[in-house]
């Protein structure tokens, strides 16, 4: 059986797909890759489905060794990622595209000098047992993925078989080999404050008149105290104008809670399915990939759109990637990819 | 006038990918009604861009994909499932029973309830395995289920400071609800006892014992019976 062997583990990283979205009412909470888009082109990359598990990486990389030559692709934060095999001197791992790496190579993920969470595929995916129709890793229940955790030394993932015929004769060469373009989704938050479109929440009304402003014009740090449940944010105090109790409703990655400390939390993929505090926004579906990339002291700041605008830049994104993909012919297993390379 | 009719829904977008339906000013258990049969009619009617229904105390959740469905036909849907609703009868579901060990070291905080209440600690356990619960919701983690039907005297605030670990299947009282802790997780609730019943089930399919809607009572149990069953798990 194919596998990857974990030789060294990172920050906190974790088997993810797309998640348990259909069972929220049982309290599962949706899950999944936190940055969706990186996930699913990564997928997509190396000929995969978009719910395929990748390995979702966190400020710091995993080093891992490869027994069998493997086609891979690497996405999302920029971890600057080295590969080595056999005597050969290490070289940049080239992301945004598919890689094919050698028997015995290893990849070397550090430390993210921009963004927050880099995704690895695997053609065929990594196959870990699926539990609740999903290979994610759910930490806080501690179940699925590696027995519900992060990755150890030591750890060896199972490899699927691909059914993708995008494997090319030219790469079974002992050297790593990569076409010459990329395909990248977006642009990684900068130092500077990340811009995250909201849509606002049944809420927001009930914020004083001068938080209502304040929300939509100051900037907010992202805690350190944020996880894949959610970032906590501190900024100017949100008040509302009438504490009330509120019945537990539901809620969704990317609702603005503000609990009454003033305080917001923006939700993300672990959060539960239910909350009971006044939801003042909603940062929108396409926005939600930048979000996942936001670290611990960055700031943002959030401007309002309206719901059908909201859609539509979903929609927009969705298209952008099938055409991005369409333009490299990944589906089309006759053309090798690596023509393209020799090409150039 | 039909009730349904006079009191309407109100619909209103969670973000861009989810719906809130909720009846402002129904009663409490007409809003269970109401949102049992609201579920049941966009399940019968499914979508393939609709991710999850999610009943909540007063409202209902439904999960949607923006890139499979437009917003014009989720409400579309909402508005058609709700004259469909009126007609769907309200399943009377069995009742499950929890065998529920009432004794110490599971009872953190019985004796501290009787004395609250003035009551032996025998009447609350007899008060609270002879009423008959509903599932509101399942919800704070997987298979949590929150229970309406508490006598009003066993009504107890939650604990000031909640508990940073409450184990599994520790049976508890948090305001006018009892619910039951599904996996260990911290927790404010007044714990009354523990059941050897896992409630959730992630290796089968549903993966939780109870869902919103079903009614459920506590047996009570010696500590050897807890034991016993909790082998056979």
């Amino acid at each position: 059986m194919t596998l990857a062997r974990i030789i060294r583990s990172g920050l906190s990283s974790t088997i993810q797909d797309l998640g348990r979205p259909s069972l929220r009412h049982f309290g599962v909470p949706a899950g999944g890759a936190m940055d969706r888009l990186s996930h699913e082109l990564a997928n997509r990359l190396v000929g995969n489905a978009a719910n395929e598990a990748t390995l979702e990486m966190t400020l710091t990389g995993d080093e891992i060794q490869w027994p069998e030559s493997c086609l891979i692709a690497v996405t999302g934060a920029d971890m600057a990622p080295m590969v080595s095999f056999g005597t050969h001197t290490e070289q940049a791992l080239p992301q945004h595209r598919p890689v094919w790496i050698p028997a015995g190579s290893r990849t070397q993920f550090g430390h993210a000098n921009k963004g927050c969470r880099c995704y690895l595929a695997v053609a065929g995916g990594f196959d870990v047992a699926a539990i609740m129709s999903s290979r994610s890793t759910y930490l806080r229940a501690g179940v699925g993925g590696l027995n519900g955790r992060v990755t150890k030394g030591g750890d060896t993932i199972p490899i699927g078989i691909s059914n993708s015929q995008t494997l090319p004769a030219a790469a079974e060469g002992h050297q790593v080999s990569a076409p010459s373009w990329f395909i990248r989704t977006m642009n990684l938050p900068e130092q500077s404050t990340t811009v995250l479109r909201i849509v606002c929440g049944a809420h927001f009304d009930r914020l004083t008149n001068e938080s209502k402003s304040n929300f939509l014009r100051e900037p907010f740090h992202v805690s350190a105290q944020s996880d894949r449940m959610g970032y906590r944010m501190t900024g100017p105090r949100m008040i509302v104008e009438m504490q009330d109790q509120l019945e537990s409703a539901g809620i969704v990655a990317g609702t603005i809670q503000l609990p009454p400390d003033g305080n917001p939390i923006l939700l993300m993929a672990d959060c539960a399915p239910t909350g009971g505090y006044h939801r003042i926004g909603h940062v929108i579906s396409a926005d939600i990939p930048i979000a996942a990339q936001l670290r611990p002291g960055q700031l943002v700041s959030f401007q309002k759109v309206g719901l059908t605008e909201a859609h539509e830049l979903a929609l927009r994104q969705r298209r952008t990637l099938e055409n991005a993909l369409r333009m490299v012919e990944i589906s089309s297993p006759s053309r090798s990819f690596f023509k393209v390379s020799q090409r150039s | 006038m039909n009730p349904d009719l006079a009191m309407p829904a109100v619909i209103e977008p969670l973000g861009d990918c989810a719906v809130i339906v909720s009846w402002p000013g129904v009663s409490r258990d007409d809003v269970a009604q109401r949102i049992q049969r609201m579920a049941r009619a966009i399940q019968e009617h499914w979508h393939h861009g609709f991710e999850c229904v999610v009943p909540a105390f007063a409202s209902l959740t439904l999960h949607y994909s923006p890139t499979q469905i437009q917003w014009r036909d989720v409400r579309d849907f909402i508005e058609a499932a709700m004259a469909i609703a009126v007609d769907l009868e309200c399943l009377e579901r069995p009742v499950i029973e929890i065998p529920t060990c009432y004794d110490l070291p599971f009872a953190l905080d019985l004796a501290e309830l009787a004395e609250r209440h003035g009551l032996a600690t025998t009447d609350i356990i007899r008060m609270h395995s002879k009423a008959v619960y509903t599932v509101r919701m399942i919800g704070f983690s997987p298979g949590f289920p929150y229970l309406a039907g508490l006598p009003d005297r066993l009504i107890t605030p939650r604990k000031n400071s909640p508990r940073l670990k409450v184990p599994a299947g520790s049976v508890a009282i948090g305001g006018h609800q009892t619910g039951i802790y599904s996996i260990e997780t911290p927790g404010g609730w007044n714990i009354i006892g523990r059941t050897p019943t896992r409630l959730f089930l992630p290796e089968n399919d549903p993966p939780c014992l109870l869902q919103a809607g079903d009614r459920v009572r506590f047996v009570p149990i010696t500590a050897e019976t807890f034991s016993e069953l909790q082998v056979h798990v």
